[in-house]
């Protein structure tokens, strides 16, 4: 009969409360574990927004703006690039591939970015991931459209559907004159793609043939023949995505960019840009950390509670112990193994419905949100963290622990009601 | 009386003197023995420093001043975890009622004083045969000690069994305090058989504290307690 038998057993006794309690416990730690695998899944997706691109080149502005701007669409460009300075960073020897995009324009609640067929083939997500079509294909045509999973999807459109196009980013003033037909959908990829019109970098300035300082030209407008003859070379773009021909080159690619005499440039290396960028929005997940740890420590109180409202309907118990000639220290070391039995059976069957819920949800996340929660085994982050969870409750346990200890010192084998 | 030094004493007093923390009670026992293989009856009321004798012998408290002499060892002069080791070594006890741990079986109740003392389990060759051999003598099926949890067990079940527990591994002494007034009439005569007939085979002595004066032609020797032991109260040390 060993003391931890005999916990066991007095914890079988007590099956209901104790379940509860170790319930408890279980519900923290897979909350508080769930909270760390999808602070990480969220984070590696949103690291993940855009890969295989080394730089990204805009006007000068500040390096969180641009980025903003140039992959999250959102905010605005304070200048452009003019075509003459693409070209000469288009020349440069390190430059192994270069997509321009144009923005500014907006469909509905949706942005439309003007780019070339390269875009489809240059930007990568979450590792090494292209864009994939769930329906029709590329840009071919200059009024050509392709949609990203959300607009699709919240605007119901089907490939071969007309849409019309915006000039500026409220709708007010549609370029009705100019009816695009969307040739293709995007496959979902949880990233700023998904919230995108795309359109060829000529149909951006086709849009504008007919407009000039943001008002449209008196008169008829342009017939659609005589736009598909004019040269539709754009003078200016937002922003320019590029591939240098090796990693060594970036940096020094970088530079020149940064110091491009004629115009005032900003190249920025994507990934130091997004971390920049989650150091910012970061803090809402460190605070969702806070509050789950805060459940864990209410859990263990709970248990702590527990154990010491027991105490009194186990007096006799104790003094039972002390007869047979277990000293106050035994008792208390009972107490001490059920509570840590309490909360590692808790954090076991913690890590069982974290496991439990990754399963269910993993798919859900993936396909509603785009953020990908990968199911791998528990980090030594969270090993130490379950360690960290058994370790406190016995440093909770130690209040009735004492309790227990003094009670039975004064007890002896003759309880005193 | 018997004369000193012919039969070695299994309990032995002399010039206690204990008193509470905060000086209000105290209780003074000049001398009191009780011989090995002795069965002693010591009458009183509660509320005669009963408990506190009981505690004293049992090294749960510490005499302030004397001598405490159990089976030869001044408990007195032990630390406060050696005298419960002590206690786990020499001593078993039995209580008026409640004697077990409600969760357990009764077998695992038996063998619990066993994970307590090494001296007691290196006396047991193997626990549980002899476990219930004891419950055998005693009358207790083995189905019943073996599966039933101690508190589906009947008061004179749990009587037993708590016999049992006081006996295995042979202590020297046996404290018994009101073992049978949970009992009926009937049963009590046949329990305290049972109690005698295990006291002596394994040559302990009993002491047996009661307030019921019929038991006393089953015991060698009767004393009452305010013969030994003089309470005093409401004057601090």
């Amino acid at each position: 009969m060993t003391l931890t038998r005999l916990a066991l057993a007095s914890l079988k006794s007590r099956w209901l409360t104790v379940g509860l309690t170790v319930f408890a416990v279980a519900m923290s730690v897979a909350l508080y574990l769930g909270v760390e695998k999808l602070r990480n899944g969220a984070r590696d997706s949103f690291a993940d927004t855009i890969s295989g691109t080394d730089l990204i080149v805009g006007a000068r502005s500040g390096s969180v703006q641009l980025l903003l701007y140039s992959v999250f669409r959102i905010g605005n460009a304070t200048n452009n690039i003019t075509w003459e300075s693409y070209q000469d960073i288009l020349s440069r020897p390190e430059v192994s591939w270069a997509v321009p995009i144009s923005l500014g324009d907006s469909h509905k609640q949706f942005r439309v970015m003007g780019t070339t067929d390269a875009y489809f083939d240059r930007y990568k997500y979450r590792g090494d991931r292209p864009l994939e079509f769930a329906a029709g294909q590329r840009v071919g045509d200059l009024f050509d459209a392709v949609v990203g999973a959300d607009v699709a999807a919240q605007l119901g459109y089907k490939v071969g559907d007309p849409i019309v196009v915006a000039h500026g980013l409220a709708s007010f003033s549609e370029h009705e004159d100019t009816p695009f037909r969307i040739a293709g959908i995007l496959a979902k990829t949880g990233t700023p793609v998904d919230r995108t019109v795309i359109v060829s970098l000529e149909a951006i300035e086709a849009i504008h043939v007919d407009w000039k300082s943001g008002a449209q030209k008196p008169g008829a407008p342009t017939p659609v023949e005589v736009i598909r003859a004019m040269d539709l070379q754009p003078k200016a773009i937002t922003a320019v995505m590029l591939g240098a021909q090796s990693r060594l080159k970036i940096f020094s690619l970088q530079r020149a960019i940064n110091e491009y005499p004629q115009e005032p440039l900003l190249a920025i290396l994507p990934g130091l840009a997004l971390q920049e960028l989650w150091g910012i929005v970061g803090i809402a997940e460190t605070a969702l950390v806070g509050v789950s740890a805060m459940v864990v420590v209410t859990a263990l109180l709970g248990m702590a509670a527990m154990l010491l409202a027991s105490l009194n309907a186990r007096r006799r118990e104790m003094a039972i112990l002390r007869a047979i000639g277990a000293g106050p220290m035994t008792v208390v070391g009972m107490l001490l193994i059920e509570a840590l039995l309490m909360a590692a059976v808790g954090a076991a069957l913690g890590v069982g419905l974290l496991y439990l819920g990754l399963f269910v949800a993993q798919p859900i996340l993936d396909a509603r949100f785009g953020l990908f929660v990968p199911i791998s085994g528990l980090s030594l982050r969270e090993g130490v963290t379950l360690g960290a969870v058994v370790s406190a409750a016995a440093l909770v346990s130690l209040l009735p622990a004492v309790r227990a200890y003094r009670i039975s010192l004064a007890d002896g084998m003759m309880v005193k009601m | 009386m018997m004369k000193e030094d012919t039969v070695p004493s299994a309990i032995a007093m002399r010039d206690v003197r204990f008193d509470w923390p905060g000086g209000q009670f105290g209780l003074d026992v000049p001398t009191f023995d009780v011989k090995q293989n002795e069965t002693v009856l010591l009458l009183g009321q509660s509320g005669s420093g009963k408990s506190t004798l009981l505690s004293l012998i049992c090294g749960i408290l510490a005499p302030s001043q004397g001598v405490i002499q159990i089976a030869g060892t001044d408990i007195g002069a032990l630390g406060r975890a050696s005298r419960d080791r002590f206690r786990a070594d020499h001593i078993g006890i039995i209580f008026q009622m409640f004697n077990l741990l409600p969760y357990a079986t009764a077998l695992d109740n038996i063998l619990v004083p066993l994970r307590f003392s090494k001296a007691r389990r290196a006396r047991v060759q193997s626990p549980r045969s002899e476990a219930l051999a004891l419950t055998q003598a005693l009358g207790l099926p083995d189905a019943l000690v073996i599966r039933a949890q101690a508190a589906t067990l009947s008061v004179g079940q749990q009587q037993r069994v708590a016999v049992a527990r006081a006996m295995i591994g042979s202590p020297k002494v046996v404290i018994a305090d009101e073992p049978t007034s949970a009992l009926d009439s009937d049963a009590q005569g046949e329990f305290l058989d049972l109690v005698f007939g295990q006291v002596h085979e394994a040559g302990a002595a009993l002491l047996m504290v009661s307030h019921d004066e019929r038991l006393a032609d089953r015991f060698d020797r009767v004393v009452r307690l305010d013969q030994i032991a003089q309470l005093r109260r409401g004057e601090p040390a």
